[in-house]
């Protein structure tokens, strides 16, 4: 069935329309047998996103191919129809999925580059020249590429329904992962100034996986939370989102309170689209429902029982609205099934629902109601309440259902240990916190942290030294000081200041240059001559004085890509080895993540430190690898050494910090 | 801290105190000096109660004199609260080295609350229990069941009570009523009993005011406290209405019908014990005519068979001689309850006085009114005669027999209405007979003739004066505070139109508006947006309520609501509600958010709390006047003004004011707290509804934020809580938080100021004041502005000379 070359072509049909389909190294293309029974059919590889096959026992062989964007719409489906169906599609399902990966994991336009090794003539699983390092992200470990090659894990998770075995090494692999492994997964991926990090630091063999995330947990966590974090029921009353004008544009966008559903009788039959969710929520919602549904679906289609339903007066009291028209009243058909279910609307001042008795004292309003006992007297006619009867059936579904939207997140354990018998409240419940006024406490005692000064007697003594010896001119008195800038500003204010003392006139000014200069006017001229000179001289300092300063301004050429990435690689493994270093050195705070851990033991710390330590020591010699990289490219090395003067500066600080504790260690 | 008022040493528990604090502890130590009554307003949440208790409970044990602390609260939550306030204090003492061992406080209230019978405590209503305790704890079971055990259920837990010793059946200390309960367990004794019979010997008892004001409780519970006794009236912004609630009665057509079936089986009874035990009843006659004093002792457990207030001199009379004998006692109630259900077919209104009916009754039944006024002491005798159980049953025929009392007793500040309709437009008679007092400063009168030193405070009792002209005392003091801030923590706003600049108000006519019903929707669901954790929104009654509660939902505002946070609403039913405010503050405190919809003068806004991120903002949605179709409001307000020259529009400006008040001041507790206070109603705007407010609010009202639209207010709003939300120092102290340094600071400028006031005075007079008085013109800083408003308001009033109605109606043109 094979094709020459780097095309292969098997039997297909395209929509009951037989044909040939034929795959190269960068299209899938379709051509009816009849030309023109249909049309002709191509895609390039590069835009096949997925693949969905028919099951390997079904009737027929198909294969469906998804394309990006959704164009073609739905996607092309083939049926094979040769007698080495099964096989045929095996063939370009293999050929397919590398590209499947790679556009899938790419995304962008760029994927299409897999032509290079992955090609027909290759097209089992496992291909190691396929997508995978093409793939746009460059991380070391990413979902695609985890333990077997990228092809494998599509493969897999591709080909299930065709029940080809799973490969065992992946199972296995992914049971040898930390238990979190995932979490930080999604952690480098979305931070890639992180990623780069891990790259170079773990993956670079420089410290453990566990040491570059000691300290990081609180971002672990973030991502736990965000992701373990569902979007909720929705929160309004179930009846109130039948959206019946939801098609029409320009409908009122304030939904219906269900109300809709009668009034469209009018117009003409009402069209309701049931979700397995809705109809969760209903038989949630109204249990009765449910067990109508048990006793009596399989006698009555589904379709009718809803649409019984709907059209019953149950509903009728199920929908949470007091506005019900005289006319629906008359033509409600008696229903058989739910009309037995029908009670009594829940309009009584105490409610049909038993309350349990389990709030706390401070809460309990039917024991005030008893403490004072019946009162003798009637309440005027507005204030009694539950007067309106018809709205309390209304606001009791309003608290049972603001009430089942608080119980949706869980903690139904919490509540039950709440309820104590009889409104005595659990050991540990503090009612002073219901009465406390905390702005009057007193400020706590602020929890200072002991310096570790070193010469305690020098600061101080220095101190008092420093103190005696104060002001601009130490050891004078206030009336010695006071002469002296009296002086200074008559000084000042007498100053008058004459050029033509320091600013020789030109002698050969007057005019007579004609004459013989007499030796006074030549040594005049020569004074005049020097002084000129050293006009200009000072000048010329001045000058580039200013063009120095101009050049100091200016904007350096920026620093050629492959150095800035050295260096930025060299300060962000200093950068790191500094926390790890310090979070080593300094005390656990209490409250910290992990706090009380093996991890943060007295002993495992100091070993890293330590080993932190050794890492530092060798940053002067990556500072130097990098000058010396600098100065073979031409680039200037003072630059070089000045962007990373305040990386070698922190270096050094906990370097001097790390000798001073083993000396100190030591003694 | 511990700091000196005077030669008083006072510790009070926190390391800091507010000024406002300090004052009011200084004043109330005045008054308690004084040995006279106070009025006193402190800004909601600033601390009252630990300043009160604080600084009596140092007066109380720094002074021999042995005196006794009636602290008297709303509800079962504040009761709580007070209590845990106090055993905090005592805690704090005992570390400060005072020496009270002995002392002792507790709080009480009802049967139901603190029952632990397995039965008993089951029950729903509070009188099945208070009727099945007394079946199994009335002196006569207890003598049966003891003399042939099994005879009679008795409950373990009062019996076990005869095991300790009287005076110590707890030990000394203070307790919370869940404590007691604890204790109660634990021991296996009634928490009820326990305190009911440890009363005389506690030196803080704290319970809810009708146990003191409400006659027919008080007498059993307060009999014995002494006259020295220090009386706390907390949060006591609507004591008049307990007053006037404790001495009404109202009956219905079923109560007579159910009075009648008692007084028939009361009958029948009697017919059986004449045959059995005729000599029961020849004893019960006997004493009777020694007097009542006598037939009524040994009634400590009985306290559901209490009677309104009879004076002294009464109760030694001999009850008179046409009822003393059971049957015709009987026959006595028969011919009455005819009488007044004959009185209820008339169909139309009835306003009468006491003297009228009593005139009218003698004529057509020959009831008198002496015996009348008899008629529920006798009962109670014959009850006990009989030994009744079941007593609930009889509970209709309690009612009647109460009814009976006080119309005979009382003839000034009290009205007879028989309302034959609910509301204006039923159409089936439903008739009510009103027994309605007029008068509040009747049922407080016997606590200001009785006890010393009487404390009325709440947050909210603006304006002071109105207090003392109806209750009718003579305050030594009245003195509002106001409120230090640093930093403005609650914001209050009055929104007068929506978006739309259509003007909001629930008054009558525009309440149901849909526009209106939009415009006050919109607020909610701005606010929803707008405002983090907690809102709160009260509404002037259960029925606008209720009403615009589903006029909200079919107009698709509740779900917009739900997009923002969760929602609940306030349910006749206690519990349900209760749950729907745990659910509340549930939603509040994992950071979904939560609307709380509720009603003034509700459950909801009567003791229950909403600081911190509980109410982030509260919204009062119109004015919450009273029902001024009401003809019970409508006598009340003509007393008011007949008796104390009270204007009508006065008074229900200043009813209304006090409640919205009340409501937006539950946001607050202490002073790192912030919220929003919205008002939106268009009359919150007139200066005269305003000026009605809290000092410590109205000052913090600009002029700028008075007449809002929705979409200004909700700008402004969003503006305030970025503010609020940045962070700030809230250590400072010296303005609104003061240290120790602080008040000594403070005492030494008084003293100088006091100083120089005598001094001055003397110059100019050439005498010499005493230095009290002098020091009484004291905080400078509170600026003077305050005292005043409040009259020159009520003269700005008085020129306009128009009710609220009639201002209304001319504005309408405008609103079209």
């Amino acid at each position: 069935m094979s094709g020459e070359g780097s095309v292969r072509r098997y039997a297909a049909e395209f929509k009951k329309v037989a044909g040939m389909l034929s795959v190269t190294e960068s299209t899938v293309a379709w051509v009816p047998n009849q030309s023109g029974a249909m049309d002709r059919q191509s895609q390039a590889m590069s835009r096949v996103i997925n693949m969905f096959a028919s099951k390997a026992d079904a009737k027929k062989t198909q294969l469906k191919l998804a394309f990006r964007d959704d164009i073609p719409t739905g996607g092309l489906m083939f049926t094979f129809t040769s007698a080495t169906k099964d096989d045929d599609r095996k063939a370009v399902q293999d050929a397919l999925i590398p590209f499947v990966s790679a556009n899938k994991a790419g995304g962008s336009g760029s994927a299409s580059t897999p032509a290079a090794g992955a090609g027909p003539s290759t097209p089992l699983v496992g291909t190691p020249g396929g997508p995978s390092p093409a793939a746009a992200s460059p991380a070391p470990v990413t979902p695609a590429q985890v333990g077997v090659g990228g092809a494998g894990v599509g493969a897999k998770g591709k080909r299930k329904a065709d029940g080809s075995p799973s490969t065992g090494s992946v199972d296995a692999s992914k049971a040898a992962r930390p238990v979190n492994y995932k979490l930080r997964l999604r952690v480098l991926n979305k931070n890639p100034n992180l990623k780069m990090l891990h790259r170079e630091l773990v993956l670079g063999k420089q410290i453990t996986e566990e040491e570059f995330w000691e300290g990081r947990e609180a971002l672990l966590q973030a991502e736990e939370m965000a992701y373990s974090q569902r979007p909720g029921r929705a929160s309004r009353l179930l009846d109130d989102r039948f959206d019946l004008d939801a098609g029409k544009k320009g409908s009122a966008g304030a939904g219906g309170t269900g109300v809709g559903i009668k009034t469209k009788q009018d117009t003409g039959p009402v069209v309701l689209n049931l979700s397995k969710d809705l109809t969760r929520e209903i038989f949630e919602e109204f249990p009765v429902v449910q067990d109508a549904y048990a006793r009596h679906v399989p006698g009555i289609r589904e379709a009718e029982f809803w649409s019984r339903y709907f059209t019953s007066q149950l509903w009728e009291r199920h929908r949470a609205s007091v506005r019900k028209s005289a006319n629906d009243e008359v033509t409600k058909k008696k229903d058989d099934i739910f009309d037995q279910y029908l009670e009594e609307p829940d309009w009584n001042p105490a409610p049909r629902k038993q309350m349990t008795d389990s709030v706390e004292r401070f809460l309990d309003l039917a024991a005030t109601e008893e403490d004072h006992g019946e009162t003798d007297t009637v309440r005027d006619v507005t204030m009694q309440a539950g007067r309106e009867r018809s709205s309390l059936p209304l606001i009791r579904r309003f608290n049972e259902h603001s009430n089942k939207l608080l119980r949706r997140g869980g903690d139904e354990s919490k509540m039950k240990k709440t309820t104590l018998s009889h409104t005595i409240l659990p050991e540990d419940y503090d009612i002073y916190n219901e009465i406390d006024l905390e702005d009057l406490h007193g400020p706590a005692a602020a929890q200072t942290i002991p310096l570790d000064v070193q010469d305690t007697d020098a600061v101080v003594n220095g101190d008092k030294e420093t103190t005696s010896a104060k002001g601009v001119m130490p050891g004078r008195s206030a009336e010695d000081l006071l002469e002296i800038a009296r002086n200074e500003v008559g000084r000042l204010q007498n100053l008058r200041v004459d050029f033509s003392e320091v600013s020789l006139a030109n002698p050969l000014a007057s005019g007579d240059r004609e004459a013989v200069p007499s030796p006074e006017q030549v040594k005049q001229t020569e004074r005049f001559a020097a002084q000129r000179d050293a006009q200009l001289a000072a000048m010329l300092v001045v000058k580039e004085l200013h063009l120095a300063s101009n050049a100091e301004n200016a904007v350096n050429a920026p620093f050629p890509d492959a150095i800035l990435e050295q260096m930025r690689s060299c300060h962000n493994a200093a950068t790191e080895f500094l926390r790890q270093y310090w979070s080593a050195v300094l005390p656990t705070a209490a409250g910290a993540l992990g706090a009380g851990t093996n991890a943060t033991s007295a002993a495992v710390k100091a070993a890293k430190a330590e080993k932190m330590a050794g890492y530092l020591r060798s940053t002067d010699n990556k500072v130097n690898a990098v000058v010396h990289t600098a100065t073979i490219a031409g680039f200037d090395p003072a630059r070089v050494r000045a962007a990373l003067a305040p990386t070698i500066g922190a270096v050094h600080v906990a370097l001097e910090r790390e000798k001073r504790r083993l000396a100190n260690g030591a003694v | 801290m511990k700091f000196m008022i005077g030669d008083l040493p006072v510790l009070f528990p926190y390391d800091r105190i507010y000024p406002e604090q300090f004052s009011y502890m200084s004043d109330l130590k005045e008054t308690l000096d004084a040995g006279g009554h106070c009025v006193l307003e402190m800004p909601s949440g600033t601390g009252k109660t630990v300043s009160l208790l604080s600084l009596i409970v140092s007066y109380m044990q720094f002074y021999p004199i042995k005196r006794k602390l009636i602290y008297c609260s709303r509800t079962v939550p504040e009761i709580e609260k007070a209590l845990a306030e106090l055993k905090r204090l005592m805690e704090y003492r005992a570390e400060m080295g005072a020496h009270d061992e002995e002392f002792r406080g507790l709080g009480l209230t009802s049967r139901k609350n603190l029952c632990l019978h397995p039965e008993v405590s089951k029950e729903k209503k509070g009188k099945v229990v208070d009727s099945r305790c007394r079946d199994l704890t009335s002196a006569f079971a207890c003598e049966k069941g003891r003399a042939e055990p099994g005879s009679v259920p008795l409950c373990s837990f009062h019996e076990e009570l005869n095991n300790y010793e009287t005076g110590n059946l707890i030990p000394a200390g203070v307790y919370t009523l869940d404590d007691v309960k604890k204790y109660g367990v634990e021991k296996g004794v009634c928490p009820y009993f326990t305190i009911r019979r440890m009363m005389p010997y506690l030196d803080v008892v704290i319970f809810s005011f009708h146990y003191l004001l409400d006659p027919k409780v008080a007498e059993n519970v307060s009999a014995e406290l002494s006259k020295e006794s220090i009386i706390v009236f907390d949060e006591a912004h609507n004591i008049d209405n307990v007053c006037i609630e404790s001495l009404s009665i109202d009956l219905t057509r079923p109560m007579l019908e159910s009075a009648a079936r008692s007084v028939n089986k009361i009958g029948d009874k009697i017919e059986e014990i004449k045959r059995t035990d005729a000599d029961k009843l020849q004893q019960e006659y006997e004493k009777l005519v020694a007097g009542l004093q006598e037939a009524n002792e040994q009634r400590e457990d009985e306290d559901m068979l209490a009677n309104p207030l009879l004076s002294k001199d009464m109760l030694d009379e001999a009850i008179p001689g046409n009822i003393r004998k059971a049957e015709h006692f009987i026959a006595f109630l028969k011919r009455f309850i005819e009488y007044l259900k004959t009185r209820m077919r008339v169909l139309h209104v009835v306003a009468e006085t006491p003297q009228s009916f009593l005139a009218h009754l003698k004529e057509i039944t020959y009831i008198e009114k002496r015996p009348l006024r008899f008629a529920a002491e006798r009962l109670t005798s014959l009850v006990r005669t009989l030994e009744l159980t079941n007593i609930d049953e009889h509970y209709a025929l309690q009612k009647v027999a109460s009814f009976g009392t006080l119309v005979a007793t009382y003839e000034k500040g009290f009205l007879l209405i028989l309302e034959p309709y609910e509301t204006e437009h039923a159409t089936v008679p439903n008739p009510i007979f009103h027994f309605t007092c007029l008068d509040p400063s009747l049922a407080i009168a016997p606590v200001f003739d009785r006890f010393a030193s009487v404390v009325i405070t709440s947050g909210t009792i603006s304006p002071l004066d109105m207090y003392p002209k109806i209750l009718q005392f003579q305050p030594t003091r009245t003195e509002s505070y106001p409120m230090t801030l640093t930093r403005n923590a609650f914001f209050p706003m009055v929104i007068t139109r929506g978006s739309d600049q259509v003007p909001i108000s629930s008054r009558f006519e525009v309440r149901n508006d849909p526009a209106v019903v939009r415009n006050f929707g919109s607020i909610l669901v701005e606010m929803a947006k707008t405002v983090p954790d907690g809102v709160v929104a009260f509404f002037p009654s259960y029925l606008y309520m209720e009403s615009i509660v589903s006029a909200w939902y079919d107009m698709g505002i509740l779900s917009e609501v739900w997009k923002h946070k969760l929602l609940f609403v306030e349910t006749p039913d206690a519990m349900e509600t209760s749950i729907a405010l745990k659910n509340y503050r549930e939603a509040c405190n994992n950071g979904r958010g939560a609307v709380m919809l509720s009603v003034a003068r509700g459950k909801v806004s009567e003791g229950i709390d909403f600081d911190h991120n509980y109410g982030r903002a509260v919204i009062m949605f119109g004015i919450p006047y009273q029902y001024t179709e009401s003809r019970i409001l409508k006598a009340r307000l003509e007393f008011l003004r007949d008796n104390y020259r009270i204007r009508e529009n006065d008074y229900l400006t200043f009813d209304a004011m006090r409640h919205a008040a009340q409501c937006v001041g539950r946001v607050l507790r202490g002073k790192t707290d912030w919220g929003l206070m919205v008002f939106a109603d268009k009359r919150f705007a007139r200066q005269d509804k305003r000026s009605k407010l809290p000092r410590w609010i109205n000052q913090y009202i600009i002029e700028a934020h008075s007449n809002m639209s929705t979409d200004m207010a909700i700008s402004l709003a969003k503006k305030f809580i970025r503010q609020i939300s940045q962070p700030w120092d809230h250590t400072q102290t010296g303005i609104s938080l003061w240290t120790l340094d602080d008040i000594e600071a403070k005492q030494q400028r008084d003293q100088e100021e006091s100083a120089r006031a005598i001094q001055e005075h003397g110059e100019a007079f050439g005498t010499t004041l005493p230095p009290h008085q002098g020091s009484a013109s004291r905080d400078g800083e509170d600026g003077g502005d305050g005292g005043f408003l409040d009259g020159a308001d009520v003269e700005m009033g008085d020129e306009f000379g128009m009710d609220d109605e009639a201002l209304a109606a001319m504005e309408m043109p405008e609103g079209k």
